[in-house]
């Protein structure tokens, strides 16, 4: 069930007023842990077993670390935790993946290795993740485990971020379980404002963009130079508002059932250098994987080479996150070594008091987005071969081919970037709709009736559900 | 003094009037410069036809504004005086071309390059061969034409059976043509819904889109509850063909496609929804026109994939040339001019800035070359 079908709007519909006709917010909780388990259930009603496997061992593991006495104790069960959340990810992730990579190999021997018929559970990654920092954070003793099993598998399975996130930590919504989580009209209306805000971006904007962008990287030799940076330039807005737009509809959902769930995206486009584009961009793993994997690491404690290599490692384990496949790997090193540039650069220059000035803002910006650009094709082409032909098209190798400039995307690649400065000239507040005035209905019901028009209404799924 | 809050009433009022003139705005917007209302008139014989003289804007696919003639298509009205060769063009949306400008369509253009030569053009969107071949018998003597020029398209092969248009249905050993009473619902729900459809191109819009979405959402849900109507399959012993096979590379001893499919069981189709008996169905066609028109042309628009390596579809393009040699007709086909022309400048025939470049209807490139193809032939026409 994604968020923007029609049966979601019923579910979404039936479960808000169901949350309206109980009055103990115990019922409430239930209603959401079935509501949850149902939306989970809709895509493949197997995988319930698994993410209840899953929250049965973390919700005991989170009990045995905190009664544990001795720090080995502790240790096993947190261990027991990562073994059992890493290995649902390398037996429905990983798994092909490694046997492709060992099949050369093993072929030489004589052995032909299988291609195993796994189906990819929606949101894996996500929830193994959310788990892992829920029995890091209790082994850290940051966060108290929670007794109450019901809250847990809630945590784990809250329908609104379950499948492409935010991914949230205990810590951050576990407390939100301490009170009472009744409907009200202000939370309605903020959230529908946050979630229209993520309908629009999805249904509208990114759904747009994709079909400029499917045939350009599906066939890029076919098309100009011209027509390659233009299509590269629409992907990075549309994976932008595919998934900042899956977040914000997440979010809004929250928000209408009394639940706070954490800012993903922060405008990264206006980034001016890569540690500010990991700090705006999908904000929720960059800080997960700082937190938890490259602190564990030794961060920056450990002198400058080692800084360096864990960010490198970080940022490859990182981009390994998103998918099994060595394009997202070179993804992830390329992102790392700017990071581990721009750190270098960073202890060259020193700490500088005074703002930089406009052309060199321009100039870091200029550099950030080309940088992003050229590692999106890595991100986005299905091999390696088509991301090179790609990247030859973007260096005007070949230069000629389709010029193709679809009015559609052009005209939302113009509202995105307007979009963006205009957040840029408003401090990075974002532009919202007050449902509570009249007129923002007026701007409501035109918007939809765009979008009745000219969203391409292809079924497309969230670019993160692959994840 | 502590401001009153605005009455309920005040609000919903505020609200319905934003809400209404945005709807306002939309509407003037959209009549302008995007789409106009539907201007369909019921048509006992062809379904419908624009209503004469309308003025039609049209941007779904390429951007078009035109005046249709008072016979409701895309054209002039035929000269008062007739000059010395007039075609009749008859089509499908490939000729109505309303993703071009009037006087960058195929007819056009060939009308531009031939002095003395007048194309009618009589192409609507939706039209299969038997439509335009009824078209050319019903109303063609209103044009008076020396030459029919019937267009046709790959896609066609596969309306000859299409219910809700004119169509074609086994009668003994031969073929009937069937031309359905349509709008046979004239209740007054249906009339007050077209009352609305032609007064908005805001309303005439969200009905077109409300019809796509509901579709998709419903073929959607009935593949996630694995309900919904069966593929279809070909029957027990049926032989089928391949799309990318040509009828004439076959084989030795492959069955023609009359051998494959006898006439008693007119339905049966190949699994690309060809019927095995499509050259007889189109000889037959043509046996209807040509007491009444002694000089036809045949015009083929083929589909052709520039992004798939550029193939076309050889066993649909070879049942058309089959059916030609057959009936002893001329058939244009500009498949290798619209292939030599992507080879020399990078650009496809098909395909617009605002839809997908390279799929869908001819674009003004693609016009101009088959507009000289065109003009070439009825140039030998000439008296």
């Amino acid at each position: 069930m994604i968020f923007s079908s029609i049966e979601f709007f019923v579910f979404l519909a039936l479960v808000l007023l169901g949350l309206g006709l109980l009055r103990k917010e115990g019922g409430r909780r239930n209603l959401l842990l079935v509501a949850s388990y149902v939306f989970y259930g809709w895509w493949d009603w197997r995988f319930c077993f698994l993410i209840l496997a899953s929250t049965l061992i973390d919700y005991t593991a989170g009990l045995r670390i905190e009664a544990s006495q001795s720090q080995a104790a502790r240790k096993r069960w947190l261990v027991v935790s990562l073994v059992a959340n890493l290995g649902i990810l390398g037996v429905f992730k990983y798994s092909n993946f490694l046997l492709g990579n060992l099949r050369p190999l093993f072929h030489v021997a004589g052995v032909d290795l299988p291609h195993l018929n796994i189906i990819l559970p929606v949101g894996v990654s996500f929830f193994t993740f959310q788990t892992m920092s829920y029995s890091i954070d209790v082994y850290r003793k940051k966060l108290p485990a929670t007794h109450n099993f019901r809250d847990f598998a809630l945590f784990v399975s809250f329908f609104p971020q379950l499948v492409a996130g935010p991914i949230v930590r205990g810590a951050e919504f576990l407390p939100q379980l301490a009170f009472i989580h009744p409907l009200k009209r202000s939370n309605i209306h903020a959230g529908l404002d946050i979630f229209l805000r993520g309908f629009t971006k999805k249904v509208l904007f990114a759904d747009t963009l994709a079909v400029y962008v499917d045939p350009v990287f599906s066939h890029p030799a076919a098309y100009s130079s011209g027509t390659a940076w233009m299509a590269v330039i629409a992907y990075a807005f549309q994976i932008y508002y595919d998934f900042s737009g899956y977040s914000d509809m997440a979010i809004g959902v929250g928000k209408m059932m009394g639940f706070g769930l954490p800012v993903n995206f922060r405008h990264p486009y206006r980034s001016m250098n890569p540690t500010e584009f990991w700090r705006r961009w999908h904000i929720s793993l960059s800080s997960w994987l700082r937190d938890y994997l490259y602190i564990s690491l030794g961060g920056n404690r450990k002198g400058k080479s080692r800084t360096y290599i864990n960010l490198m490692l970080t940022m490859l384990l990182g981009g390994l996150w998103h998918g099994a496949s060595w394009n997202f790997v070179v993804w992830g090193g390329l992102h790392g070594v700017a990071l581990a540039v721009h750190k270098f650069y960073l202890g060259l220059r020193g700490r500088q008091e005074e703002p930089a000035g406009v052309v060199r803002s321009v100039a870091s910006w200029a550099v950030t987005m080309v940088f992003v650009l050229v590692t999106w094709v890595f991100f986005r082409a299905h091999d390696f071969s088509t991301a090179w032909v790609y990247l030859q098209k973007m260096a005007f190798v070949n230069a000629r081919g389709i010029e193709w400039y679809y009015v559609q995307a052009m005209a939302v690649i113009l509202i995105g970037a307007g979009l963006h400065i205009a957040v840029v000239l408003r401090d990075d507040r974002e532009l919202t709709i007050d449902l509570g005035r009249p007129v923002a209905w007026g701007l409501v019901v035109a918007m939809l009736i765009v979008i009745l028009l000219y969203a391409p209404f292809g079924n497309s799924p969230f670019i993160y559900f692959q994840f | 003094m502590t401001p009153v809050p605005p009455s309920l009433f005040r609000k919903t009022l505020t609200g319905a009037g934003v809400v209404v003139g945005t709807l306002l705005a939309l509407e003037v917007v959209l009549r302008l410069w995007i789409a106009t209302p539907s201007t369909t008139e019921p048509d006992p014989q062809f379904a419908y036809f624009q209503r004469p003289y309308s003025r039609q804007v049209f941007s779904s696919e390429g951007y078009c504004q035109t005046r249709v003639n008072g016979f409701g298509l895309n054209d002039n009205d035929p000269l008062p005086r007739k000059p010395p060769l007039r075609a009749l063009l008859v089509g499908d949306s490939y000729t109505e071309a309303m993703q071009v400008e009037p006087s960058q369509n195929y007819g056009s253009v060939a009308e531009s390059r031939v002095d003395g030569l007048e194309v009618c053009n009589a192409g609507r969107s939706g039209w299969g061969p038997p439509d335009l071949v009824a078209f050319a018998r019903l109303r063609g003597g209103e044009f008076a034409p020396d030459v029919v020029v019937v267009q046709l398209n790959d896609r066609d092969l596969e309306e000859f059976f299409k219910t809700g248009n004119v169509h074609l249905k086994a009668d003994g050993d031969s073929w009937e043509m069937v031309i359905p009473s349509i709008y046979s619902n004239n209740s007054m729900g249906h009339r007050i819904v077209r009352t609305l459809v032609h007064s908005s191109s805001l309303i005439t819009q969200l009905r077109r889109r409300a019809e796509v979405l509901a579709k998709k959402e419903r073929s959607r849900l009935e593949r996630h509850f694995g309900v919904g109507p069966a593929k279809a399959s070909p029957l027990p012993g049926k032989k089928t063909a391949s799309l990318e096979t040509p009828a004439g590379e076959q084989g030795a001893g492959a069955a023609s496609p009359k051998e494959k499919a006898p006439r008693e069981r007119p339905g049966e189709v190949d699994e690309t929804g060809v019927p095995f008996c499509a050259v007889e169905m189109l000889l037959y066609l043509d046996g209807q026109l040509r007491q009444a028109y002694p000089q036809r042309l045949y015009l083929y628009i083929p589909h052709i994939s520039y992004l798939e390596g550029i193939v076309d579809m050889p066993r649909r393009r070879a049942i058309y040339h089959e059916f030609a040699r057959r009936a002893g007709v001329t058939l244009i086909d500009p498949t290798v001019e619209l292939l030599a022309a992507y080879r020399r400048n990078s650009q496809p025939c098909h395909g617009f800035q605002n839809s997908i470049m390279g799929k869908g209807h001819l674009n003004a490139r693609g016009h101009r070359i088959v507009g000289r193809m065109l003009a070439e032939e009825l140039r030998k026409r000439l008296p």
